[in-house]
């Protein structure tokens, strides 16, 4: 009887340790700027110091670890001295470093010294203890891009990683000291595909550009099996002026691309030269071969509103770059001008069309984004579009009004 | 939650019989009466039933936070054994049972590691948000186990039992929570953060990376509920995971435990 007794009891408190309760919750590992927001002053001041209300706080992007808050230029708007407050993923520890590398202490609302456009450190170690990420902060006039800008995608150019030591880089392009190209590169690294810097959707061409200099080249990518798994089986060669947003690859790629700038001049055309040659088989989101269809890219410049009647930011994407109301002017390339040969560069020339007048002052207070848009696959954006289409450009020229 | 449910029932169930029937006469007649027929005090015995449980990291990681759903899927086992009895009270059996047995869970986790590989694609880093999973196993197992008679109609045996999968499948996909919480740090947690949702969720299939061997111990208690009738629960725990050490996918060790319980006829 006891044995029986037993034999049970051991039985239970065998299956009671296999599904023992839940552990506690663990520590969090992750240690992010995931917002930050100086304090200047009353409304009025900020009126003073920023071009937009909402230009107080920026919000951080999980691979940007360097934090610029863009003043007016004027002398009026010079910050020196202020109150920072930084939001950070749960339970990670802020440290700002001193000129020694030393960290010290730092809660929010700390008066922070930026005189001078001095970038500031700052630590943010995780809630676990075993992460850590280094952040600077800097608050300095708003770099401007000039009036009738040039890209020549002759030089800056260079290889990035989405963090330091990753082992997969690719091109990005800066022009006149400002972040002004973005392009789907990132996204096409989360495909897994391992690929070499120039295999990625978007990438320089070396001494085949216009006098023998370098472009760029766009090509349509297909996204391997990972890819197909989300219903994403291409990545359309692109670069636009704007940023993308990795948090949104997989959910909204059309919302990753941020789309537009503010720019402080009225672009009224848009010149350049391309080459184009379509890929061979166009297919469906759902990879399904579309034949007798061919593929073009896409081109265009698009002015917008970037605040609303509330003061709030506009930013348009892919989803909408074309269709907001929002909209103020549009110079697009029309498909039926498109050369497919391929072989020799063609000049193009858009001009852009305005629906309303709009003003220079609000313009000069960078009131409107400049949005310029290239894609190798029109339909990209859909995930429609043939694997290997192409679209080379060089010289490109916004010829401005003032 | 569910899964402790079931098998706590199907311990008190146990228990209960089992205490139920120790308060009956021990006499010498009635051990005789339930002894096997056969001369040499061995035989067969055929055994259909239900299989329930799951594949679990033992014991669970904190990483997985709440179990939000629990489902078998499947679950039968059929087999022979024969069995011998040294004695009044000692014996052997062996046999072959052929099963099949699988499971669907919907749990959620906090930075949880794991890798999304799809064909020669691979992204991987720390997940925090729903992860369900569905594997599903056919196989045949072999138990040797020790019998020990502990009343003239129970029997509690335990042995090794080696496991042979003929098809399994591992597979499941992640997505966000109810909070609407779901992404990936890619690579580790400072890296990139990548919101993955129900819309267009991600999928995962470890299947052609499951081993096709395993072994563990098989605990099976019987009571004897007429001359050939046998009924019986056990719970086949096994100690090795469903994955080689070389899989790293997955940072935990994962083992197939699954209760079973049914009927069985003694020849």
């Amino acid at each position: 009887m006891k044995q029986e007794l037993l034999s049970c009891v051991l039985f239970s408190m065998a299956c009671m340790t296999l599904f023992s309760c839940i552990g506690d919750e663990p520590a969090n590992a992750e240690c992010d700027i995931e917002q930050a927001w100086i304090h200047v002053g009353d409304a009025e001041r900020v009126r003073a110091v920023f071009y937009h209300p909402y230009d107080t706080l920026v919000t951080v992007s999980s691979t940007q670890t360097n934090i610029t808050f863009s003043t007016r230029s004027d002398e009026e708007s010079v910050v020196t001295t202020v109150p920072v407050y930084l939001v950070t993923t749960a339970g990670a520890k802020v440290f700002r470093i001193d000129n020694n590398g030393h960290e010290v202490s730092f809660v929010n609302g700390d008066l922070t010294d930026f005189s001078n456009s001095t970038s500031v450190k700052f630590r943010v170690r995780s809630e676990d203890g075993h992460y850590h990420r280094d952040y600077t902060i800097a608050v300095v006039p708003k770099r401007e891009m000039p009036a009738d800008p040039e890209f020549n995608f002759d030089n800056n150019f260079s290889l990035t990683t989405v963090k330091p030591g990753d082992q997969y880089p690719y091109y990005t392009w800066t022009e006149y000291g400002i972040d002004w190209w973005a392009t789907g590169n990132a996204g096409y690294r989360l495909t897994g595909l391992k690929a070499q810097p120039m295999e990625y959707p978007t990438t320089p061409e070396l001494n085949t550009g216009l006098g023998g200099k370098h472009c760029i080249k766009l090509t349509t990518r297909d996204t391997g099996s990972l890819g197909a798994m989300v219903n994403m089986r291409i990545a359309a060669g692109n670069l636009f002026s704007g940023s993308f947003d990795t948090k949104k690859a997989m959910t909204e790629t059309l919302a990753a691309t941020r789309m537009g700038l503010p720019y402080a001049h009225k672009p009224l055309r848009m010149t350049g030269y391309y080459k184009f040659i379509p890929g061979e088989i166009m297919q469906d989101k759902k990879g399904n071969v579309l034949s007798g269809e061919q593929d073009f890219p896409d081109f265009y410049c698009v002015v917008y509103h970037n605040t609303d009647e509330q003061g709030n930011s506009i930013q348009l994407d892919g989803s909408n770059v074309l269709s907001s109301p929002a909209i103020v002017g549009i110079g697009r390339i029309k498909q039926s001008d498109i050369d497919i040969t391929g072989s020799q560069w063609v000049h193009f020339d858009l001009p852009i069309a305005y629906n309303v007048t709009i003003e220079r002052s609000d313009v000069e207070n960078y009131l409107y984004n400049t949005a310029i848009v290239f894609s190798s696959s029109v339909r990209g954006a859909e995930f429609i579009g043939a694997p290997g289409s192409t679209l080379w450009i060089d010289n490109v020229k916004l010829e401005c009004e003032y | 939650m569910k899964l402790k449910t079931i098998i706590y029932s199907v311990l008190l169930l146990t228990a209960s019989i089992a205490q139920s029937q120790t308060v009956t006469n021990e006499s010498e007649d009635k051990w005789e009466k339930w002894s096997s027929k056969d001369i040499h005090n061995s035989g067969w015995i055929i055994r259909g039933g239900y299989v329930i449980g799951g594949t679990s990291p033992i014991p669970l990681p904190k990483e997985i936070r709440s179990i939000n759903e629990f489902k078998p899927l499947g679950g039968v086992t059929v087999g022979a054994d024969y069995y011998h009895m040294f004695g009044k009270r000692f014996g052997i059996q062996f046999g072959a049972h052929i099963f099949f047995e699988g499971f669907h869970t919907s749990a959620n986790v906090k930075n949880y590691k794991m890798s999304i590989t799809q064909g020669n694609s691979t992204m991987s880093g720390y997940f925090t948000g729903t992860d369900v999973t569905n594997t599903k196993m056919v196989g045949v197992t072999l138990p040797v186990m020790a019998t020990l008679r502990i009343s003239p109609r129970w029997n509690a045996s335990v042995g090794p039992f080696f496991t042979f999968v003929g098809k399994g499948t591992f597979d499941g996909e992640v997505y966000d929570n109810d909070e609407g919480i779901g992404y990936l740090r890619e690579g580790d947690p400072t890296g990139p953060k990548i919101e993955i949702t129900s819309k267009n969720p991600a999928s995962y299939d470890f299947s052609s990376d499951m081993k096709h061997f395993y072994w563990g111990l098989e605990f099976l208690f019987e009571w004897k509920a007429a001359q050939h009738i046998n009924v019986f629960g056990g719970l086949d725990w096994s100690l090795s995971s469903i994955f080689p050490s070389s899989f790293e996918t997955i940072p935990f060790k994962m083992y197939p435990i699954y209760a079973k319980f049914g009927v069985g006829y003694r020849f």
